[in-house]
């Protein structure tokens, strides 16, 4: 893990590799973070779960559980909000392909409720095409939520 | 992330501790099936020591739902502890899966449906 103090941002960097056992690793970190925000404890739940969905589909549909492939993560705190980047390695997706999970059809799925969490977790979530291969998640936490639309 | 396991007539109540995330869903998964394929006829999730599940360990819980449900057995959840209640909401779970804070009221549950089925 690596910080960085920049003018007004404070920047933490963590690479794990593609393993689940290392999501615990990734919850820590998240705590930390959330803790130098100062989120309350409702608010550091919800990011902890959210950055938790999306290290997860990064490891299972980016990276395709291969070990050698690292998850990127980079944690931007500022005064008024938390900015977290989630990248990884795998072949990019269509995030308008990703079908809802509280429609009937798909209610009973035991899979495709992660983006719906962190969209729902968390006050903005973007997909960020990048020019090297790989999917980045780009995603919100204001200290004061706002209200979504 | 650990579960210790409480047999009973015809089910068995699980016990994890700890978040249910990264290998601990899997490991979570492992023992609901592991406990279904040995034919109890119901499952109670105490998760009063879970201070967090992620969408894969609900995926395990629907799993547990569906594979229970063909015959004609049942799952509930019990002491579940508020973050794992919003996410259950989020997710409209809530309307899916029987909740409980009262273990005596979850036990009435699901052994009346496996006495039930006792009787086919």
């Amino acid at each position: 893990m690596r910080v960085k103090n920049k003018s007004l941002t404070r920047e933490i960097i963590l690479d794990i590799p593609s393993e689940f056992k290392h999501i615990y690793l990734l919850d820590l970190v998240v705590s930390y973070v959330s803790k130098e925000m100062g989120f309350n404890e409702e608010t550091k739940e919800q990011v902890n779960l959210a950055v938790i969905e999306a290290g997860t589909n990064a490891i299972k549909h980016g990276n395709k559980n291969d070990p050698s492939k690292n998850v990127h993560f980079r944690f931007d705190i500022s005064d008024d909000k938390l900015t977290i980047f989630v990248k990884d390695h795998g072949c990019g997706f269509d995030p308008s392909s990703i079908e809802d999970p509280l429609s009937p059809e798909n209610f009973m799925k035991p899979c495709g409720r992660g983006i719906f969490l962190m969209k729902a977790l968390m006050d903005e979530v973007d997909f960020i095409e990048s020019d090297d291969c790989g999917t980045e998640v780009k995603m919100v936490k204001y200290k004061v939520s706002i209200d979504k639309k | 992330m650990k579960i210790d396991i409480e047999n009973k007539d015809n089910g068995v109540i699980l016990h994890p501790e700890g978040k249910i995330i990264g290998d601990g869903v899997t490991k979570f998964r492992d023992e609901i099936e592991s406990q279904i394929n040995s034919g109890v006829k119901w499952i109670i999730l105490n998760l009063a020591e879970v201070p967090l599940m992620d969408s894969s360990a609900l995926g395990a819980i629907i799993m547990a739902y569906l594979k229970l449900k063909e015959r004609n057995g049942k799952i509930a959840i019990l002491y579940a502890q508020k973050n794992v209640i919003d996410v259950l909401n989020i997710t409209k779970l809530n309307s899916l899966f029987e909740i409980y804070d009262d273990i005596q009221k979850a036990l009435k549950s699901v052994q009346t449906v496996g006495s039930l089925s006792d009787n086919q």
